[in-house]
């Protein structure tokens, strides 16, 4: 090619390169705002993704409500600042306590700071414990101050929990992230708390916390357990003391009944719905039996 | 916009990339009639379909993290080849063995789960690795930092980076402060021995990134800060090259045109190209003193104008955001903080080097990432995409997963 042909075609082809760079710029911010809201999209129709399931308050205070439902994500930092991953208010709780991370096969891995302190059902955790022998599983209770705290594994992450359960459906195949995979509305995470019928009593716990001075403590909860509750046996037979046409009563002191509280995962009532069917006498029924799953077995008194 | 419309807007840019070159190629290499250049008009548009719809088919990658670092390594070819054509081939070569081993770090990223046992190998060969240009290298441009076996020298603060990106993530997830302190002061050194001030920068600043960015503890982040502030006023006083750079940055002319003579020819060529560029092959690029690593920016706006180098400056945002996000989407603290510290390594570097042609600050002698030759820091780069990559892979299993579990049903 002449030297003279070749410049004509490079000044001519300036503005093509800079059209076709402009166009080039211009495809790849489409691409990522449109990624951008199809992630936006794909986390409003899963609104538990990136949690490995729920902390129930057991025991709180007056900034945090017994029943409030605190998602847990697969890592992060538990204290009693708002930055933390779990937010407890609380006066022995330091601002950052502890971290955690949620290991497949092995339960959540607390890993007290410097100083700090946990109960993970009763036995004590600092620095220098080795998390790994102190595994917060589906339904443990861990104490941070005077807070106690019982986690609740989704089904599908911790297979012991709910043994009977498998994944019914597969990935459909396809691209996974496009919107046309989450046509219909897809079933939410299993919820601990489905709002059925609710079952009141009070219990004492197996296990005696620390009080400020350091001594333990007897503490009673009061313990709302829903009827489809697998902890309670799921589905309850008919005839059963848990099934939903069953007396039931609340034998808890007034000043334990908690306050509704919206499970902030689901959106739903954690303690079911207001109408609560009662005995018709108003008494409390006689102590019953029931089913237990095999955490709660290793706690039978 | 509907599945199939997405398919197709997003299959086009890959194609208005491969034409781009085509023709940039095609054109560069009819001026001279040279065989490479017909080689690199097939072989770039190949390279580019390969890394944005082969290598995703196997591995579950980010294709804009992928088609954006393609386009970046195939405008380093082009400016080489028309400057170079020497270069253009060398370039080549550890481009391909670049993507070999950025597939490799990728499978590395997605094995490696937190990396326990290895980030103990791998910190002490890393430092044995960095101090090889004292006990084997001979000097550069003032700096010790290059190592010669036969015909293949090399970088190795290029490799360390990698490294300490990895030791970095690992102990910041972890929250353990000594052991990664302790290895990052005898990284910098190291580097302050060799007198590679511009990769102890780069070091220094990704290591407080992202300790800030893991602790979000900005009173000790001020303070390193100032201490890095301490450190850049002392090696002021203590380095004649610092003090003539910053002099010729506050002006160039002073000293005689012979010493500021690189950035008064670079921003020569920058008004030379205007907007759109002064024409594929025209122009006189070459005439930049070390052109070639040091100002390939100049070049680029020599020959493409400034609206071109603005949209590359894009791409290069555009591919910390992206990496950013990949970041912020990890479920582990360990992937969040490898992806973020692989990209703030480029994201830097990319900074101080633009800003050292353009005179924004004092310049550098650090490698344009993916343009500039050098085949160790296009490797290292390289691999730095292969760990945003794995925890991108990682993040897609993860979000197939949580699709699994939201159709669990009971019962």
């Amino acid at each position: 090619m002449s030297q003279e042909l070749f410049e004509v075609l490079s000044l001519a082809s300036r503005y093509l390169f800079a059209f076709l760079g402009v166009l080039i710029s211009v495809r790849v911010f489409f691409w990522l705002l449109r990624d951008r809201s199809d992630r936006a999209f794909r986390r409003s129709r899963m609104p538990a993704a990136g949690l490995i399931g729920e902390m129930i308050v057991l025991s709180g205070n007056s900034e945090l409500k017994a029943g409030l439902s605190i998602p847990v994500p697969w890592e992060g930092v538990l204290g009693s600042v708002r930055s933390c991953d779990i937010y407890i208010p609380a006066p022995q709780v330091h601002r950052k306590h502890l971290s955690f991370s949620y290991e497949r096969g092995k339960g959540l891995l607390i890993h007290p700071f410097s100083g700090c302190e946990a109960f993970v059902n009763a036995a004590r955790l600092d620095t220098r414990s080795q998390a790994d022998a102190f595994p917060v599983m589906h339904g443990s209770v861990l104490q941070v101050g005077d807070v106690l705290l019982r986690l609740c594994v989704f089904a599908g992450l911790d297979p012991n929990a709910f043994p009977d359960q498998a994944a019914s459906r597969a990935v459909p195949n396809g691209d996974a992230e496009g919107p046309d995979h989450f046509s219909g509305t897809p079933a939410a995470y299993p919820v601990p708390w489905p709002a059925q019928t609710v079952i009141s009593r009070e219990r004492e716990l197996p296990f005696r916390p620390f009080a400020g001075d350091g001594s333990r403590e007897q503490v009673f909860i009061e313990e709302r357990i829903p009827s489809g509750d697998p902890a309670a046996g799921f589905p309850p037979s008919p005839g059963s003391p848990f099934s939903p046409d069953q007396p039931v009563a609340s034998s808890a002191p007034a000043e334990m009944q908690g306050p509704e509280s919206i499970n902030p995962v689901s959106g739903r009532n954690i303690f079911g719905s207001d109408d609560e069917p009662k005995s018709p006498d108003g008494q409390s029924p006689a102590p019953r039996r029931r089913r237990r799953s095999g955490w709660e077995a290793d706690w039978s008194e | 916009m509907s599945k199939e419309k997405r398919k197709v807007s997003g299959g086009r840019l890959p194609v208005l990339i491969m034409l781009f070159y085509l023709l940039a190629f095609l054109l560069s290499a009819s001026r001279t009639g040279d065989r490479t250049g017909y080689i690199l008009a097939a072989a770039v548009p190949v390279m580019i379909l390969i890394c944005t719809r082969l290598l995703p088919r196997f591995f579950p990658m980010d294709r804009l993290v992928m088609t954006l670092t393609a386009f970046l390594c195939a405008l380093g070819l082009l400016l080489l080849y028309v400057t170079r054509p020497a270069y253009a081939v060398q370039q080549a070569i550890a481009c391909g063995t670049g993507l070999v081993l950025m597939v490799l770090c990728t499978c590395f990223v997605r094995a490696m789960h937190t990396g326990r046992r290895i980030i103990w190998v791998i910190m002490p060969l890393s430092l044995l690795l960095l101090s090889l240009p004292l006990m084997l290298g001979k000097p550069v441009n003032g700096a010790l930092n290059w190592v010669t076996f036969g015909s293949l020298s090399f970088q190795p603060s290029e490799l360390v980076k990698l490294s300490l990106i990895l030791v970095l993530s690992f102990f910041l997830s972890r929250r353990s402060m000594l052991p990664w302190l302790l290895y990052v002061l005898l990284c910098l050194l190291i580097l302050l021995l060799q007198r590679d001030l511009g990769t102890a920068l780069l070091y220094f600043c990704s290591a407080l990134l992202l300790y800030w960015a893991s602790s979000g503890n900005v009173p000790v982040s001020i303070l390193g800060l100032a201490a890095g502030a301490g450190a850049a006023f002392y090696g002021y006083q203590a380095f004649p090259h610092v003090r003539l750079r910053v002099s010729l940055w506050l002006n160039p002319l002073e000293g005689g045109a012979a010493s500021g003579e690189q950035l008064l020819k670079g921003f020569a060529a920058i008004s030379e190209g205007g907007l759109w560029g002064s024409g594929l092959g025209l122009g006189n690029p070459t005439s930049i003193p070390v052109y070639e690593s040091d100002f390939m920016f100049a070049v680029l706006c020599e020959q493409f104008g400034m609206v071109f180098s603005i949209c590359v400056l894009l791409m290069y945002a555009a591919l910390i955001w992206r990496s950013m996000e990949i970041a912020v989407s990890a479920r582990r603290s360990f992937h969040g903080l490898l992806s973020m510290g692989s990209v703030t390594m480029i994201g830097l570097q990319t900074f101080v080097i633009v800003g050292g042609v353009l005179r924004l600050i004092p310049l550098t002698g650090v490698p344009l990432p993916f343009i500039s030759f050098g085949g160790t820091s296009l490797v290292s780069n390289l691999c730095l995409i292969g760990f945003v990559q794995g925890v991108a892979c990682i993040n897609r299993d993860n979000s197939e997963e949580e699709v699994r579990l939201s159709m669990l049903e009971r019962g």
